[in-house]
């Protein structure tokens, strides 16, 4: 009986092992120092870790990526980092494979080995050939030597940033110390007294260095101006004296809002932050219960075995909805993230509660899932085993409240102003602003 | 091979010359197992799934003690997957797969007292895929907040995503009773070990293998009268 009892657990556990093993080939060893290993290590962590593959043309591109370059990396034979021309054959490959495959738009692909290193993103990477005309040489050129070009810098992307309209559009310098600002321009723009503008600069917490700009002001005829740098100003809100002044700022929402005829809320430049402070700022507008988006995570490895969508619903503080005035929102190419989701909820407001919203400037950056590490959520960012490469990707998919994905391709706006003109920007002219100002004039005295 | 198909083959046209048929309706409960090759996540933990099968089974008994059994069946292969973060329970998620199949066993039974019969049997089974379905709970990723809401849906097997093809191996035991002339009661107990992964296959992709335990009551009809 015995000798039958062992025969079973033996065949039972011959045909377990019957089962196909995992695909051992693609998981990258512990150890090495190869271009080809590297790339498969770093194509096994997107495999597994990236969520956006069901937003290309096909699921099977990914393996194109294998077929066409596993091959072209084998032939750099030389170990990393030990020959110039191969480093930087195999940086062009990475940043092809970022810019023709990747849709997601809070993507960073960082390489560092010693004092080399190149980080590549598609939104960089899109803005920067189309608002210079730049090829795709040229591009791989100014990522891969990091180089320093004024015509690049004076781009919107990267010059329309809240501590620039902070000090081109009202004149207050944030760059230092930290405290309350005042200035003789925001003094003309809103009435002396009428507003308050908080700066924090390289505050640490926790390890982590927080910067944070918010000015809030009432203009002479009643419209509430909001401008925030981002929404990483939840840690800030620990106690301290900062977190007071923060927190009086946001408790002054329910009274302005109660006697303004409008209100704008500048998003420019601000590339968003802690989903809990997102909900803080947003909670002061409404009442009771907002589905603003749908978000979705991974079951599985598999690249297209999603979680279920689940409903993300904001709920409101007041007792009331502020929807009895007009909001204008500004954005432009670096809105991102939250800021970006900011823009969803505004559509939200105004599809499910009448709230005549109306956003103004330019598209937003396409950058709109939660970034979490893969630990987290099981997809996310990521790390070869070699530490040559660190892939940020967002770990959710997210789509608008009615159902529409804008990752990747950001969100126009109803009106869309001028071009960016650095030269009228830096001297004081802020077309956006101007735009916005005139649009919520315009509503509020028809 | 060729010989080994034929030989089967003639085999199979032999055996309605010395059995006897019988054919009926079983059901009962359907436990789930997903096994996962190379894919486990921390704080995700899966559980076995609960649902239904049922068949129409048939039966060919070449003697008093062999029988080939086959017949068509429905089988819901579930499962339970649900994933924490801290103490924070992110999602529950049940998902069940549901298969038309061929199952073909043979057994060897043995009158065991008067009328019931004990049996055990081995085969493997075939199928596909036509359906799947989800249901569970969620919580709000991009919020923090835990809401939980709730959700569950049908829909087609996704070609990109999902392997239509199963098969395994079958393994069973059970009794029979003779309840009326012809009519015999059947409790089954059987296991399906899935030799196939029920993902389609990629370069560097997760292998899901679906096992089920199943127990079912069910009736045979015998043409040719009971033994």
């Amino acid at each position: 009986m015995k000798k039958i009892f062992l025969i079973v657990i033996l065949i039972a556990f011959t045909l377990f092992s019957c089962r196909f093993a995992p695909f051992d080939d693609a998981r990258a060893p512990k150890s090495y120092n190869d271009w080809a290993t590297l790339f498969d290590d770093y194509w096994d962590k997107m495999n597994r870790n990236y969520v956006f593959f069901s937003l290309q043309e096909s699921a099977d591109t990914w393996d194109d990526v294998y077929n066409k370059y596993h091959s072209e990396f084998a032939k750099l034979t030389d170990p990393i980092g030990t020959n110039e021309d191969e480093t930087k054959t195999a940086l062009r490959y990475y940043y092809d494979i970022v810019s023709e495959y990747i849709s997601d738009h809070h993507y960073l692909l960082t390489f560092k080995n010693g004092d080399k290193s190149i980080q590549l993103a598609p939104p960089s990477i899109k803005k920067y050939k189309e608002d210079l005309g730049r090829t795709d040489d040229q591009a791989f050129e100014h990522f891969y030597y990091n180089t320093s070009e004024e015509d690049w810098n004076q781009t919107e992307f990267n010059a329309e940033r809240q501590r620039n309209i902070l000090k081109n559009t009202f004149g207050i310098d944030a760059d230092t110390s930290r405290g309350y600002r005042q200035s003789t321009k925001a003094d003309d723009f809103f009435g002396a007294g009428n507003y308050r503008c908080y700066v924090i600069n390289n505050k640490v917490i926790g390890g982590t260095t927080f910067n944070f700009t918010i000015l809030v002001g009432m203009t002479k005829d009643q419209i509430l101006y909001i401008a925030i740098e981002n929404f990483n100003f939840y840690s800030l809100l620990n106690g301290d004296e900062d977190a007071k002044a923060i927190g009086q700022i946001f408790d002054s929402f329910s009274d302005a809002l109660n006697s303004a005829k409008g209100v704008v809320i500048d998003l420019r430049g601000n590339p968003g932050g802690q989903s809990y402070a997102l909900s803080l700022f947003w909670q002061s507008f409404f009442q009771g219960n907002v589905k603003i988006a749908e978000t979705r995570s991974k079951l599985s490895d598999n690249r297209l075995d999603y979680t279920s969508w689940q409903a993300e619903t904001l709920k409101g503080r007041p007792d009331k909805d502020y929807s009895d005035i007009p909001y204008v929102i500004i954005t432009n190419n670096y809105t991102a993230s939250c800021a970006e989701v900011s823009v969803l909820i505004a559509k939200a407001l105004e599809r499910e509660r009448g709230f005549d919203i109306t956003s103004v400037g330019s598209k937003t950056a396409g950058a709109n899932g939660a970034l979490t590490d893969n630990i987290i959520l099981d997809a996310g960012t990521t790390a070869t085993n070699e530490p040559y490469l660190t892939i940020r990707t967002a770990s959710v998919q997210l789509i608008s409240g009615d159902g529409i994905s804008y990752e990747g391709k950001g969100i126009e706006p109803d009106i869309e102003a001028d071009k960016f003109d650095y030269s009228k920007f830096s001297s004081g002219e802020d077309v956006k602003l101007n735009k916005a100002f005139e649009v919520i004039r315009g509503k509020i005295n028809n | 091979m060729k010989k080994l198909i034929v030989l089967l083959f003639a085999l199979f046209l032999a055996i309605p010359l010395f059995a006897s048929f019988s054919i009926g309706f079983d059901a009962g409960y359907s436990m789930g197992l997903l096994f996962e090759r190379g894919g486990e996540r921390e704080a995700r933990i899966d559980s076995p799934g609960h649902f239904f099968t049922l068949s129409i089974p048939m039966s060919y008994e070449i003697n008093q003690y062999f029988s080939i059994n086959s017949g068509l069946r429905y089988s819901a292969r579930a499962y339970q997957r649900d994933k924490f973060i801290s103490q924070d329970h992110i999602y529950q998620h049940n998902a069940a797969n549901h298969y038309l199949e061929l199952p073909v066993t043979l057994r060897i039974e043995a009158g065991v007292a008067d009328g019931l019969k004990a049996f055990i049997g081995a085969g493997g089974y075939i199928g596909i895929l036509f359906l799947k379905s989800q249901w569970g709970a969620n919580t709000s990723m991009l919020l923090g907040e835990l809401d939980g809401t709730t959700y569950s849906s049908l829909e087609w097997p996704n070609l990109d995503l999902d392997n239509l093809l199963s098969a395994g191996l079958l393994f069973e035991s059970g009794l029979s009773i003779a309840i009326y002339e012809n009519f015999r009661l059947t409790l089954l107990l059987s296991y399906d070990l899935s030799l196939t992964n029920s993902k389609r296959e990629y370069r560097g992709s997760t292998p899901e293998y679906l096992d089920s335990f199943s127990a079912k009551l069910g009736m045979m009809y015998r043409f040719g009268g009971d033994r």
